[in-house]
């Protein structure tokens, strides 16, 4: 019974990574130096990536910066670029400080709780696709994220919150603006 | 008698994990021990004769893959764990990683001891970066305490580490091909094969890739025995298999049963397992994510086991278990399956790129009330030929749950041509103009 406490408590860890120092705001020996701490080659070109996209404040990465990370994996920016656009989680176009990714698969999307899409709009007046104006988030959908068993479920950065009701929803927001 | 089972589970998340010490405490690094003083064909004839069959989706047997890659030559190998599980409704994986991260390395050293590999890759999922830097943690607890580096287990010769890869959010790079390159920091597209992966995998070199819960199993194996495992399990599949149950059941959750041991009625009634459904009775149930096949009500005393399954054309598959009731319209469900293959699909082949969007359109067109006659026959040798063309196991599976619902439920979508939603769900426009 245990295993099932703890799978049912899993996915509801507080907080979140998101760094106050931008990419923009950087210098390309910051930058070079992220790309070393998060392996520094081509196996962890996908993880040095996410690293940096967390830093930017935009959710993207940057030209500039897919430069250096190209020059330090001795990569082309053209082979750098491909990824980025290849992967969902990338992005190459800038849109908000905080992404909030809707999950649209079936468990989440047939899902009998709160609709996230609909609370979102309440609380923030903004459908997926659209950023609010003061570019602090920005709502989209994505694909099963696995967090099934507290459908539904939405992803901000790296963490997780399910079970999602208009309260609990509202004090998150509240808790990332006010960062 | 309880129909769950904890062996692969055993005290998980009630100890570190992450910890070599504490999970020696807890039976940990036996089967490695037991391994270490095996030669490679008696450590190959026991898996084998576990009957183990790949955890990951395919059910390929461990045994058999393992003995095709002893027998290649071809040096160095490397050994891959998929832990990319991004089969909707799959979170079965991120339990073993999360609190048993140990028992997958051990299974992978085993592996590599094995096969002599002297690398092992972890490629796990970008949406679980937090869970890729608890397995960091286990990695390097490993390394300070000899279980992975040079000299493991103070063996001269025996060396190994393991790299954690991380994805990016692209189910495709689940597939095996697909994933490979992108370890190699490609994007993932899947290569064209043959080529097999045993004999032309990383860098071009052999390499062995199964699934997390299949590295956990081995665990199991080389601890209890062949024979054990297989008591566990049926003749056919041994050991237990890790259930990913969630839907319209009052207990969503990763749950541990023996293989033939319980039934699909188990899964979703059983106080211990799903706990029956939330307000409204059983439809449909969805096995093995979107590329494994729909299951129905008259087909709930199967047991869960590979074999018994695949005579009712369904399957373990990555031990996704979505259970729906009868609110959902099984044309609307199957839209979203579609939509998903579509979002999902890398473009590198044209069938998929464009037949799922073709199919896409037409279920679209049912579920709008838009439907003609014969589009129930055109979707199914649309899908027919979509999955019998594709390049890899993204769109060649995308057939299985449409296909399970035309052979169990074909009525329903010939309503759907006529216009009429018999769950009342779908947007039915052409029947309220009429009306």
């Amino acid at each position: 019974m245990l295993w099932i406490f703890y799978i049912c408590t899993v996915s509801h860890q507080g907080g979140n990574n998101m760094n106050s120092v931008f990419l923009e705001e950087m210098t390309a020996e910051e930058k070079r130096q992220i790309i070393r701490d998060a392996g520094g080659d081509t196996e962890h070109l996908l993880a040095i990536l996410l690293e940096l996209q967390s830093h930017s404040g935009t959710s993207s990465i940057d030209e500039a910066t897919a430069e250096i990370v190209a020059d330090e994996l001795h990569l082309t920016p053209a082979h750098v670029h491909d990824v980025i656009t290849f992967y969902e989680m990338l992005s190459a176009q800038p849109s908000a400080r905080y992404t909030i990714n809707i999950c649209k698969s079936v468990p989440c999307y047939y899902a009998k709780a709160a609709k996230p899409v609909s609370l979102l709009k309440e609380i923030l007046g903004i459908s997926p696709g659209e950023a609010t104006p003061d570019g602090m988030f920005r709502i989209c959908y994505c694909s099963c994220f696995g967090a099934c068993d507290i459908s539904p479920a939405i992803k901000i950065g790296d963490e997780v919150y399910g079970n999602l009701t208009l309260d609990s929803l509202r004090e998150l927001i509240d808790g990332l603006r006010a960062r | 008698m309880s129909k769950t089972m904890n062996i692969l589970t055993e005290s998980a998340g009630t100890y570190d994990g992450t910890s070599v010490a504490e999970y020696k405490a807890h039976g940990g690094y036996k089967a490695l021990a037991n391994v270490v003083a095996m030669s490679q064909q008696e450590i190959l004839d026991e898996l084998l004769d576990a009957q183990l069959l790949g955890r990951g989706g395919a059910a390929y047997p461990a045994g058999r893959k393992w003995s095709q890659m002893a027998h290649i030559k071809e040096m160095p190998k490397y050994i891959v764990c998929n832990a990319d599980e991004g089969e909707p409704g799959t979170f079965k994986d991120r339990e073993l990683l999360k609190y048993q991260p140990l028992r997958v390395i051990e299974g992978m050293t085993i592996a590599g001891r094995t096969l002599n590999a002297e690398r092992g890759f972890i490629y796990i999922r970008g949406e679980y970066r937090n869970i890729q830097k608890i397995f960091q943690k286990a990695i390097d607890d490993a390394l300070k305490n000899g279980y992975l580096g040079q000299n493991v287990m103070g063996i001269k010769g025996f060396n190994y580490t393991i790299t954690i890869v991380s994805g990016a959010g692209a189910y495709v790079c689940g597939e095996n091909s697909a994933m490979l390159n992108s370890i190699e920091g490609k994007a993932g597209r899947p290569r064209i094969k043959p080529p097999h992966l045993a004999e032309v995998g990383v860098y071009s070199l052999p390499t062995l890739v199964n699934n997390v819960e299949s590295f956990a199993d081995l665990t199991v194996i080389y601890t209890l025995g062949a024979a054990r495992f297989k008591e566990i399990g049926v003749e056919t599949s041994g050991g237990t298999a890790l259930v990913a149950i969630c839907g319209h059941v009052k207990n969503p959750g990763v749950y541990e049963v023996g293989l033939g041991k319980v039934t699909l009625r188990d899964l979703i009634y059983d106080p211990e397992l799903g706990g029956g459904m939330c307000d409204r009775p059983l439809k449909f149930y969805h096995l093995g994510g979107q590329s494994g096949p729909i299951g129905f009500p008259e087909q709930l005393d199967t047991p869960f086991d590979h074999e018994s399954l695949k005579k009712e054309k369904l399957a373990v598959g990555s031990g996704a278990f979505v259970v729906m009731d009868e609110s959902v319209c099984l044309v609307d469900y199957c839209r979203k399956v579609m939509e998903f293959f579509v979002d999902e699909s890398c473009g590198k082949c044209t069938p998929c790129r464009i037949g799922t969007e073709r199919a896409l359109q037409l279920l679209t067109r049912l579920c709008e009330g838009q439907g003609q006659e014969g589009d129930t026959d055109k979707l199914e040798y649309m899908i027919g030929q979509i999955s019998s063309l594709a390049a890899c196991g993204l769109a060649q599976a995308c057939d299985k749950a449409i296909m399970s619902c035309l052979r169990h439920r074909r009525d329903e979508f010939i309503a759907h041509e006529n216009g009429i939603c018999p769950t009342l769900s779908c947007d039915m426009k052409k029947h309220s103009s009429v009306s």
